[in-house]
């Protein structure tokens, strides 16, 4: 039975029926033939699945990254990692790295990442002689791996799901970020090598300087993000909206860039966003709540733990289950749907659920690039005008290392947990 | 219509900043709590999200997988444009009939920390949002048996770079 419900969804999908509405309607069809609860079940589950505080930080978070990016923030950022890396063979691919790095700790999304900076250097590293496909897999991969870096979507829909909390989500993400994000550095300087690509400018400390300044607005906002969450000074969702005041205030009053049209634009693209998001967030919760009648989750752990009971072996059979999951599911709706299929069996064998929150953030990184089902790798073609597979057979080695990264967080837990131990301890 | 719908989803984003803002600004400038303002913040979420959603469907933004419908010839096209459409109506009549129900009843229930604030006002959202989109999807559905284009497409609008993840 359970087979058909995951012939049916994949199928709507392939049908190109919205994912969201596939997830809902195969949960509308089996509730409908088996009877086990009353269709008004359905917009129950889909109020239940949406009205929750710590989700609010989806719409804020979306909100402040599209004001950020509008009030010129995003070309800046691009400007001072590349005043600091610059003068390094493939300089500019580093920078992309860098700059993608610092906008998703404004953003929560690497579709917005990748959107955002991709717009900005995708054209100058053609004009520099990058080849396009491997300029598109670079941002692809680097918004991904970024995805780690707080503020983050899939996190925040983590910590609802695993009841813990979204700050220490936030903290344990960054080390492993900036792991990866150093991983995929590594590669760009191997490509640059390669591909003979130019250096900038050689370095200079009154360069670094000046992009400074002129980033310095872009740079503070991230700081009042974590020392207001580290702080306790205010929930996630708290420092999101302050976040969205202070875009605003920066971008209308120090930068000038923002007029009423555009704050109109980006209110409606916002509006947009957080609808796609939260639809697919609330469908799945109604196919999650059939899952879990069913005693999926049960079902799940006994058959697991009649195979191993070694938490290692454990962790790797889940990985590859949410790898497989991610090619074929939304971030957002993998989590929604797996973890709480997965997570008694998570803490019975007493894995850290932080920790088990970054394996699946960076896992379904992963799932973002390889196609199917690859939102950001698509936006990141579309973007450089070009068809997904050639931009993935350019850079699928930058996707190995995001599976690489994944295997290491999963098996060097003080990379998430350091962080997380230090401050909240 | 639509751009009715869409004036007043933007509107509620709004709300919702200035309501989390003002949260904030209550406990720790004027140090008493605004008891309803979690419960209701949440309400606003819901009602963001579906009101968003029927500005989504006009404008073809809900994600979904269209490299087959994409590579498919004109008439194989039709078909999946079709299904899509049938799909997302059965989904959206679901929505709207049994959210009446729901609605009905919940009609005597009241949010928890506003004693006269009806429930049923507030999941109303859920049968006026599946309405319109309903609406939405049968006026792309009648433009489509006509042999007209079948509106934007909903993938086309994600590759765009304009996903959420």
């Amino acid at each position: 039975m359970e087979w058909l419900l995951l012939v049916l969804v994949v199928g709507l999908t392939l049908l190109s029926v919205p994912i969201a509405w596939a997830l809902a309607l195969t949960t509308i069809v089996f509730l409908a033939v088996k009877g086990a609860a009353p269709l008004t079940l359905v917009p129950l589950t889909l109020f239940s699945g949406a009205s929750s505080f710590p989700l609010l930080a989806i719409p804020l978070f979306i909100l402040a990254g599209g004001l950020m990016e509008t009030g010129g923030i995003s070309l800046r950022l691009v400007n001072l990692a590349h005043s600091i890396v610059g003068f390094v063979r493939g300089g500019l691919a580093m920078a992309t790295v860098v700059a993608t790095m610092i906008q998703s700790e404004i953003s929560g999304s690497s579709v917005a990442d990748a959107a955002a900076i991709g717009k900005v250097v995708i054209p100058a590293m053609e004009k520099r002689g990058y080849p396009r496909t491997l300029s598109a897999a670079i941002v692809s991969n680097a918004a991904s791996a970024a995805i780690l870096i707080p503020p983050s979507i899939p996190m925040i829909i983590y910590a609802w799901m695993a009841e813990v909390s979204v700050g220490k989500m936030f903290f344990a993400g960054f080390l492993p970020g900036f792991f990866a994000c150093a991983a995929m550095m590594g590669l760009a300087y191997y490509y640059a090598r390669k591909f003979n690509l130019p250096r900038e400018q050689a370095f200079s400390l009154a360069r670094v300087g000046r992009a400074t300044r002129d980033a310095f607005w872009a740079l503070v906002i991230p700081v009042v993000i974590f020392g207001g969450i580290f702080l306790g000074v205010a929930t996630a969702t708290e420092v999101a909206a302050l976040a969205v005041v202070a875009a605003l205030v920066i971008g209308v009053f120090v930068y000038r860039e923002l007029g009423r049209r555009d704050l109109v634009a980006i209110l409606r693209e916002s509006v947009a966003q957080t609808a796609m998001v939260m639809m697919i967030v609330a469908c799945s919760a109604v196919l999650g709540w059939y899952l879990t009648n069913e005693q999926i989750p049960q079902k799940f752990a006994r058959i697991i733990l009649e195979t191993t009971s070694n938490r290692y072996v454990v962790l790797f059979f889940l990985n590859i289950f949410f790898f497989v999951a991610g090619m074929f599911l939304h971030s957002a709706a993998a989590i929604i749907l797996i973890v709480p299929i997965v997570m008694p069996l998570v803490r019975q064998l007493g894995i850290d659920p932080i920790h088990f929150g970054v394996i699946i953030t960076i896992n379904l990184g992963v799932g973002q690039q390889t196609p199917p089902v690859a939102t950001v790798l698509f936006t990141t073609s579309a973007i450089a005008g070009l068809q997904f597979w050639d931009v993935f057979k350019a850079g699928w080695t930058f996707t190995v290392v995001l599976a690489v990264v994944t295997l290491v967080v999963t098996y060097f837990p003080p990379l998430s947990l350091f962080l997380v131990d230090l401050l909240f301890r | 219509m639509v751009a009715v719908v869409e004036w007043w989803a933007m509107a509620l984003l709004v709300a919702m900043v200035a309501l989390v803002t003002l949260g904030v600004f209550f406990r720790y400038v004027v140090d008493a709590s605004l008891t309803w303002y979690d419960e209701f913040a949440s309400y606003l979420l819901v009602w963001l999200s579906f009101y968003g959603a029927v500005a989504a469907t006009y404008r073809g933004r809900h994600i979904a997988f269209d490299t087959l419908a994409e590579r498919a010839g004109p008439a194989a096209r039709r078909l999946f444009a079709l299904a899509r459409e049938l799909g997302s109506l059965a989904f959206q009549a679901v929505l709207l009939v049994y959210g009446v129900v729901l609605v009905r009843a919940v009609q005597h229930e009241t949010a928890v920390s506003i004693e006269w604030v009806r429930m049923g006002w507030i999941y109303s959202a859920l049968p006026l949002s599946g309405a319109l989109m309903l609406l939405v999807s049968l006026a792309r559905l009648g433009a489509l048996l006509r042999g007209g284009e079948a509106g934007p497409e909903p993938g086309r609008a994600a590759r765009a770079g304009t996903g959420s993840e």
